[in-house]
C-alpha cells in the first residue's frame, strides 16, 4: 500500500487551506481597517494568486471585485518581472485603468517565495474614504478625482518607501484614516504570507502548485460542463442608462452572448462609448461584470472562487467603451453601469436559460448623500441615506425577492431607522414596501422600498440614482417593475420631481423631505396565467392593489370578502387575446 | 437529588446527582415527540423517583423546534404607523452573493396580520402621542383577525417604553385571551428590525411554551415532586418556569449552553484560565470559548442560519457550528474531487457500520476502517459496529472512484474532516482576536475525543482535556448552572464624566430589572456584572467592555476609555487613545448561585490499568501495528500513557497519536499534552 497521499485527498485538504488563508486575511483587514466603508459595507477584497497572477482564492467583499486584484497582479508583473521581485517587497497602485474602478481602491500585492523562487502572491484591494480630488458635483476627468499612484514598491525587501507614504498622506483629506487603512492592508497581505508559508512548510511548494492546478482544472471542467448544457446560439439584449450626469442623453447598453459547445463569448463591443461624466469604468470592470454574470449562472457556490471557472469564457471588449474607458475618463461612480450590464447578460440568455435567469432588478444602490451642520453640537455631518435595497426579478418558479441589495453588492446592510434618528437631525416618516412596484407576471417581481426622510435642519443633498427611465424588465411576457424614482417634498407640500434621479448639490431646508422609491423587479410569464387565488392573496397582503389585480392580472375580486369573483375573472381573462409571443 | 436534562434532536440525556452520596447516574433515551414526556421518561430511566428530585434543571428544544418547523400560533404584529414592513424588509443584505436564487428571511407573520398604530417617539422625546382612535380601530382589526398572540414593536421603545406599556395594557384588557408581548419586555436595545423579529418570535411560541411548561409542572406535581424547576437559558443561566413563559426566546439554544458551562467547571477544577469547548456529535461540530473563567456570550442569534435566518436579540453562548460530524458523508464529485459533508447520515439511517440501513461512507466509517473505533466495542454501549460494512462503503464511494486503497481513502476523509472542524474553532478564536494556541481544548460529544488531539495540532493547541462522561456532557454541565437574569438598555452616551454620571438611574433600573427576572430582591443577588457595548464616535459596530458600577456612576471617564481602548485593541488589533468614544448599550447580568456537584476523585490506590486488548490501527496513512486499547474506568489517578493508544468508555473513545502524553487527573479528567504543535 502506498503511503503517498493521492492528489485528490491532498487537494481537498489544501482547498480548505487556501480558503482559510483568504478568510483570515479578510477578517484581519475588517478588524484592523479604520474606515467604515471597509468594515461595514465590505468594500474590499483579499486574494491568493498563483505565480502568474491567476486567482486561486478570493475572500469577497463585493462580487464586482472578482477581477480587480488579479488584473493588478498581472499589471505588476509587467512592471516588475519575477526576477526583480524580492522577499519583503510589497507593491502598491490605485491606477484606475488597471483596477477598472475609482482611485479610492488601493491595491497591495505581496510576492510569496520558496527560496528565490516566486510561487504566488497575496493581495488586498480596499476602498479608502478619500483620495483627494474635488468634493462635489460631477467630475469630467481622472485628474479631478484625486491622487494617482502608479505600480511601485511600497516596501522594498522589508523597508518602507517613506517618500511615497508622505506623498500619499499629503494628498488625502483624512491622512490618519488613510494611514490606518494602509497599515491594515499591509497586515492583511502579511497575514496571508504567514499562513501560506505555514502550509508551504507542511506540504511543500510542489504539492501546493499541484493542488492549485487541480482546483483550476476541476473548476474549468465543471464550468465547461455547465456551459455545454446551454443551447448553442447567439443571444443579445440591450437597455439604457439615464445619462452621465453632464447631459441627459441615454447611455446605450448592449450585450451579445455566443454559446458554442463548452465555450461562451460575452461580446460587449456594442456598449456605449465612454462618457463625459463620472459613470465610466475600466476594462477590468467590464470583465468583472461578465464574470459575475457567468459565476451566477455557472457555479454560484463553488469555493474557492478561482480563475479556472472562467476558462470557457471569452470576453470581447474593445477599448474606450463605457466599461473599458481609457485615460483620462472620469470614473468616480464606476460601480453603477456594470450592475445593469450583468442584468442585461441575464436578459440576453433568457431564451437559452429560462430556468436559470431572473427578470430585471432595480440595479442601483440608490444612495442619497446628505451633509450639513448638526444642530446639537454644531458639528459637520455626512450621512449616506438611501441604500434601501429594491425589488429583484421573478424567476421561472417563484416570485422575486423584495427589498434586497443590488447584484454587485452582497452582504451589505441598510441602516436601522432608530440608529439614523439617533445620529442625524432627520426623521424617517416611512420605511415601507412600495405597493404595486413588482412587475406583473405568472410570477411577480419583488417590491421596491419607499423611504421618506425629513430634515430638521438645513442640509445639502446629492443623489446619483440611476435607471429611472428604463424600468426593470419582465421576461416571457412578464411586466416591468416600477423604475427607481426620487422626489423632494418641500415644507409647504410642493412636490419636486427629478426625472433622471440626479440631484446634484441641492439644498434641503429644515422641514423639507426626500421621498425615495426604489424599483421593483420584473415579472416572469404572462400575468393572466397567475392563479387568481394567488393574486387575491397578493391583494389581501397589500402587495398588489385591487385596481392592478384587475388591470394587470385580469382578476376581479368580490367587494366584501376579497375572494376571487370566478365568473367575472374568467370573462375578463377571456376578453383579452392570449399573448401573441 | 439534582437532575439535569438535555433534550436533543435524537437523544434525551438525563443526569442525576445525589448530593448526599455524591453519586451520579445517567440515562440516554430516544427523544419522544411530546417533549415533556421525553423528560419524564428520561428521569424514569435513571431509576430515580420524581418525588426525590429537589431541583430539576432542564434544557429544551421546544422553542427552537416551533420556530424552525414554523408551528407557532397565529400571531399579529403591531407597529408604529409607517413601519409595519420593517419586519419584511429586514437588512436587505445578500450573504450568498452569487446566488440569484437566494432566499430572504420569511417573516413569521404575514403582511395581512401586520397592523399599525398612530404614535411616535424619538430617541429623546415623544413626537406624537398614542392616538386613542387609532388604538380603538386596532382592537377591531385584531378581533377580526382572530389571532392567539400579539407582538408589539413601537419605534424607540428601547428608550421610552411608555407607549408600548399603555398599548399592551389596553390590548390585554380588550383581548384577554391573547398572549401579548411588547418588545421592551424582552430587550431594550435599539435596531427596530432585530427587535421586531425578537418580539414576534416570542409571541409566536408564547402559548406553546406556556402549555409545555404547564404540563411538565403538572406531571412533576402529580409525581409528588416539590423541588424547584428551572430552564436553561441560551447564555448558560437558569430561569424559573414563570419567567420562561414570558421570555420564551431566552431558552432558544439551551442545549449547547450546558456543555460550555460544563467546560467552565472543568477548567475551574483544573485551575486552568481559558479553554475552547469543542463538541462533536453525529451531524455537526460546535466550538465555544471560556475566557478567564467566563463563557463568551454573543447578543444576537439567527434562527437557522445567518444567510436566511430571523435574528433574535438575546444573550447566547458565542458558538460556531460546522456541518461536520461522525455521520458526515464523504463523496467524490463527477470531477474527481473529494468532499466531506455537509450532508449527514445522522442517527438514521446512520453510518454504514451501524447496519441500520445506511450505505454512505461517513467519518465514523472511516474511523472504523482505520481501527480507531474498534468493532469489538459496542458504540454507546449498545450498537455493534460492522467493520466490513464500513470498508464496503468507503471502497464503493471513495476508494474505487479515486483508484486508491481503502485505508488511504479513510485517512483522507478524517484529515479533511479535521481541517474543517479546526475552522470552527478558528471562527470563535482567531476571528475574535484570540489566539487558539493560548487555550486548552476541552473535547466532548460522542465523537469529540476521537478527533481532539489531531484538531489541536491544526491550531497549535498544546493541551487537550477529555472530561468524564464526554458523551452526556451537555446534560452534566447543566448541573453546574447558576440562576441568571439579564437586562440591557440602549442609551448612547459620550465617555465624559458628566454624561456618564447621568447613567446612575439607568444602572439602578437595570439591576432591579435583572433581579426581578429571578424573582429576587437586589440584596439577595450573589453577583451583579455590568458591561457596555462601546465604540468610537462615528463607528457603528461595538465592542463589549466589562465595567464596574462605580466607573460609570462616579464618571471615571478616563478609566472607562482605557478599558474600551484595551478591549478594542484585543478585538481589532488597534485602538485610538485620542479619539472620542461612546457607550451605546448597557448590559447587566444578575446571578444567584446554586449548590453544585464536584468532580469526584477516582479511587486512590488502584493499580495502573493495563491494556484491555490490542488491535491494529492506521495512523498518518500507514499501518501503525497493534495499539493498546485501555478501558477508561480502569485508569488509575496519576497514571500516564504515551500515544499512540486508544482509551474507550461507554459513550466515547479517545485517540492518542504519536507525541501525545496522557495523564489521568485525580478527578478523572484525561489531560493530554501535545508535543510538536504546529508553528
Amino acid at each position: 500500500m502506498s503511503t503517498a497521499s493521492p492528489r485528490a485527498l491532498d487537494a481537498e485538504v489544501l482547498r480548505h487551506g487556501f480558503i482559510a488563508i483568504t478568510e483570515e486575511m479578510k477578517i484581519n483587514l475588517m478588524r484592523t481597517a479604520y474606515n467604515m466603508i471597509i468594515y461595514e459595507a465590505l468594500d474590499f477584497t483579499v486574494g491568493l494568486f498563483d505565480r502568474d497572477g491567476q486567482t486561486i482564492s478570493i475572500g469577497l467583499g463585493l462580487p464586482m471585485f472578482i477581477r480587480g486584484m488579479s488584473e493588478t497582479v498581472k499589471a505588476t508583473l509587467r512592471e516588475i518581472p519575477h526576477s526583480e521581485m524580492r522577499a519583503g517587497d510589497i507593491y502598491i497602485t490605485n491606477d484606475a485603468y488597471i483596477t477598472g474602478s475609482h482611485l479610492n481602491h488601493i491595491v497591495l500585492t505581496l510576492p510569496l517565495f520558496d527560496g528565490d523562487e516566486v510561487v504566488g502572491f497575496t493581495a488586498t484591494m480596499a476602498h479608502w474614504l478619500d483620495i483627494g480630488g474635488v468634493l462635489n458635483g460631477v467630475t469630467r476627468d481622472i485628474y479631478a478625482e484625486g491622487l494617482q499612484i502608479p505600480v511601485c514598491k511600497l516596501f522594498e525587501q522589508g523597508v518602507q518607501n517613506q517618500l511615497l507614504v508622505r506623498i500619499i498622506a499629503q494628498n488625502v483629506r483624512n491622512p490618519e484614516l488613510a494611514m490606518g487603512d494602509l497599515r491594515a492592508q499591509v497586515a492583511a497581505v502579511r497575514t496571508g504570507e504567514r499562513r501560506f508559508n505555514q502550509i508551504r512548510k507542511r506540504y511543500g511548494s510542489a504539492a501546493i502548485a499541484d493542488a492549485m492546478h487541480f482546483i483550476l482544472e476541476r473548476s474549468a471542467e465543471r464550468a465547461r460542463a455547465a456551459v455545454e448544457q446551454i443551447p448553442d446560439g447567439h443571444y443579445q439584449a440591450s437597455c439604457f442608462m439615464d445619462g452621465d450626469g453632464v447631459t441627459d442623453a441615454p447611455i446605450p447598453i448592449e450585450v451579445e452572448v455566443i454559446v458554442r459547445g463548452g465555450a461562451m463569448v460575452i461580446d460587449l463591443s456594442g456598449m456605449s462609448p465612454q462618457v463625459q461624466g463620472f459613470y465610466n469604468s475600466g476594462r477590468t470592470a467590464g470583465l468583472s461584470a461578465a464574470q459575475v454574470a457567468f459565476t451566477c449562472l455557472i457555479d454560484p457556490s463553488g469555493r474557492p472562487i478561482n480563475d479556472g471557472t472562467y476558462a470557457p469564457l471569452e470576453v470581447v471588449l474593445p477599448d474606450k467603451r463605457v466599461v473599458s474607458a481609457v485615460k483620462p475618463a472620469a470614473m468616480r461612480w464606476w460601480m453603477t453601469i456594470p450592475m445593469t450590464v450583468v442584468d442585461t447578460i441575464f436578459k440576453a440568455l433568457a431564451p437559452a436559460l429560462p430556468h436559470a435567469v431572473p427578470a430585471g432588478h432595480h440595479a442601483d444602490l440608490a444612495i442619497v448623500d446628505m451633509n450639513g451642520i448638526h444642530p446639537h453640537g454644531c458639528h459637520f455631518y455626512r450621512c449616506l441615506g438611501g441604500l434601501v435595497g429594491g425589488g429583484w426579478g421573478a424567476k421561472w418558479n417563484e416570485d422575486g425577492m423584495s427589498a434586497t441589495i443590488c447584484i454587485n453588492d452582497g452582504d451589505t446592510h441598510n441602516a436601522p431607522v432608530e440608529a439614523m434618528e439617533a445620529r442625524y437631525p432627520h426623521i424617517i416618516e416611512r420605511h415601507a414596501l412600495r405597493e404595486d412596484s413588482g412587475g406583473a407576471g405568472r410570477y411577480r417581481g419583488g417590491l421596491g422600498v419607499i423611504q421618506q426622510r425629513r430634515v430638521l435642519a438645513d442640509s445639502r443633498i446629492n443623489a446619483q440614482i440611476e435607471r429611472t427611465q428604463d424600468a426593470p424588465w419582465g421576461l416571457f411576457d412578464g411586466g416591468a417593475g416600477a423604475a427607481n424614482k426620487l422626489e423632494i417634498e418641500r415644507r409647504d407640500g410642493v412636490l419636486e420631481r427629478y426625472p433622471t434621479g440626479k440631484v446634484l448639490d441641492e439644498q434641503l431646508s429644515a422641514g423639507d423631505a426626500y421621498i425615495l422609491y426604489s424599483g421593483g423587479g420584473g415579472g416572469y410569464g404572462d400575468a393572466y396565467t397567475r392563479p387568481p387565488a394567488v393574486v387575491a392573496d397578493d391583494v389581501r397582503q397589500g402587495y398588489v392593489s385591487r385596481a392592478a389585480a384587475h388591470r394587470d392580472y385580469g382578476v376581479v375580486l368580490l367587494a366584501d370578502s376579497g375572494d376571487v369573483d370566478e365568473p367575472a375573472t374568467a370573462a375578463l381573462r377571456c376578453s383579452r387575446p392570449p399573448h401573441s409571443s | 437529588m439534582r437532575a439535569g436534562s438535555d433534550i436533543g434532536g435524537t437523544f434525551t440525556d438525563v443526569i442525576m446527582f445525589d448530593a448526599a452520596s455524591e453519586r451520579i447516574r445517567h440515562a440516554k433515551i430516544l427523544t419522544s415527540r411530546e417533549l415533556e414526556r421525553a423528560v419524564l421518561s428520561g428521569i424514569a430511566a435513571t431509576g430515580v423517583p420524581v418525588s426525590d428530585i429537589d431541583m430539576l434543571v432542564h434544557g429544551s428544544t421546544v422553542v427552537i423546534n416551533a420556530l424552525i418547523e414554523r408551528k407557532g400560533v397565529r400571531t399579529a404584529l403591531v407597529t408604529t404607523a409607517g413601519f409595519r414592513d420593517v419586519y419584511e424588509i429586514g437588512r436587505i443584505n445578500r450573504p450568498d452573493s452569487f446566488n440569484i436564487f437566494f432566499k430572504k428571511h420569511v417573516p413569521l407573520v404575514e403582511r395581512a396580520l401586520r397592523f399599525e398604530v398612530r404614535e411616535r417617539m424619538l430617541p429623546e422625546c415623544e413626537l406624537e402621542p398614542l392616538d386613542g382612535a387609532s388604538v380603538a380601530a386596532l382592537v377591531t382589526q385584531l378581533r377580526a383577525a382572530r389571532v392567539q398572540a400579539i407582538a408589539i414593536l413601537l419605534l424607540h421603545s428601547y428608550a421610552d417604553p411608555t407607549h408600548e406599556q399603555v398599548l399592551k395594557a389596553e390590548l390585554a384588557a380588550q383581548l384577554p385571551d391573547c398572549f401579548i408581548t411588547a418588545s421592551h419586555e424582552l430587550t431594550r436595545e435599539y435596531r427596530e428590525y432585530e427587535r421586531t423579529s425578537t418580539v414576534v418570535a416570542n409571541a409566536y411560541v408564547g402559548p406553546i411554551v406556556a402549555r409545555y411548561v404547564g404540563q411538565l409542572g403538572a406531571e412533576l406535581a402529580a409525581g409528588q415532586c416539590t423541588g424547584a424547576f428551572y430552564l436553561m437559558q441560551s447564555n448558560g443561566g437558569l430561569i424559573s418556569a414563570e419567567e420562561a413563559r414570558r421570555n420564551c426566546i431566552s431558552i432558544i439554544e439551551s442545549g449547547p449552553a450546558g456543555g460550555v458551562i460544563g467546560v467552565r467547571e472543568v477548567l475551574r477544577d483544573l485551575g486552568i484560565d481559558s479553554g475552547v469547548a469543542f463538541d462533536m456529535g453525529g451531524t455537526t461540530a460546535k466550538a465555544g470559548v471560556v475566557e478567564h473563567g467566563v463563557p463568551r456570550i454573543a447578543h444576537q442569534y439567527f434562527i437557522g442560519s445567518y444567510n436566511t435566518g430571523l435574528p433574535i436579540l438575546t444573550p447566547v453562548m458565542d458558538i460556531h457550528e460546522v456541518g461536520t460530524g461522525g455521520g458526515s458523508i464523504a463523496t467524490i464529485t463527477p470531477y474527481g474531487e473529494l468532499r466531506v459533508g455537509p450532508h449527514s447520515a445522522g442517527a438514521a439511517p446512520g453510518p454504514a457500520c451501524y447496519c441500520l440501513g445506511g450505505s454512505a461512507a461517513t467519518v465514523t466509517d472511516a474511523n472504523v476502517v482505520l481501527g480507531r473505533l474498534s468493532a469489538r466495542l459496542p458504540l454507546a454501549g449498545q450498537l455493534t459496529l460492522d467493520a466490513a460494512a464500513a470498508r464496503t462503503a468507503l471502497s464503493v464511494h471513495v476508494a474505487a472512484p479515486l483508484a486508491i486503497g481503502v485505508e488511504t481513502a479513510a485517512a483522507g476523509i478524517v484529515k479533511v474532516a479535521n481541517t474543517a472542524m479546526a475552522y470552527a474553532i478558528s471562527a470563535v478564536t482567531i476571528e475574535r482576536g484570540l489566539n487558539p494556541a493560548d487555550f486548552v481544548l476541552v473535547a466532548y460529544g460522542g465523537a469529540g475525543p476521537l478527533h481532539a488531539t489531531q484538531i489541536a495540532r491544526e491550531l497549535g493547541i498544546r493541551q487537550v482535556v477529555i472530561p468524564p462522561n464526554p458523551g452526556v456532557f451537555s446534560a452534566y454541565g447543566m448541573l453546574f448552572a447558576d440562576r441568571q437574569g439579564h437586562a440591557a438598555r440602549t442609551r448612547i452616551t459620550r465617555v465624559e464624566a458628566p454624561a456618564l454620571m447621568t447613567l446612575e438611574p439607568t444602572v439602578v433600573e437595570l439591576i432591579a430589572e435583572a433581579a426581578a427576572r429571578l424573582g429576587l430582591a437586589v440584596s439577595a443577588l450573589d453577583a451583579v456584572e455590568l458591561s457596555a457595548e462601546m465604540r468610537y464616535v462615528g463607528q457603528e459596530h461595538t465592542v463589549n467592555v466589562a465595567l464596574e458600577r462605580a466607573l460609570i456612576t462616579d464618571g471615571q471617564a478616563a478609566a472607562v476609555k482605557q478599558r474600551f481602548d484595551a478591549a478594542h485593541e484585543q478585538s481589532y488589533a488597534h485602538s485610538a487613545a485620542d479619539e472620542a468614544a461612546e457607550l451605546v448599550t448597557l448590559r447587566c447580568v444578575a446571578t444567584a448561585t446554586t449548590a453544585k456537584p464536584r468532580f469526584l476523585p477516582l479511587a486512590a490506590g488502584r493499580p495502573p490499568a493495563l491494556p484491555a486488548f490490542r488491535a491494529p490501527v492506521w495512523l498518518d496513512g500507514q499501518a501503525a501495528g497493534e495499539l493498546p486499547f485501555y478501558q477508561r474506568d480502569e485508569l488509575a489517578p496519576g497514571q500516564t500513557l504515551t500515544g499512540p493508544a486508544v482509551i474507550f468508555e461507554q459513550t466515547a473513545s479517545t485517540l492518542l497519536i504519536a507525541g501525545d502524553e496522557l495523564t489521568v487527573h485525580r478527578n478523572g479528567h484525561l489531560l493530554i499534552d501535545i508535543d510538536e504543535p504546529r508553528p
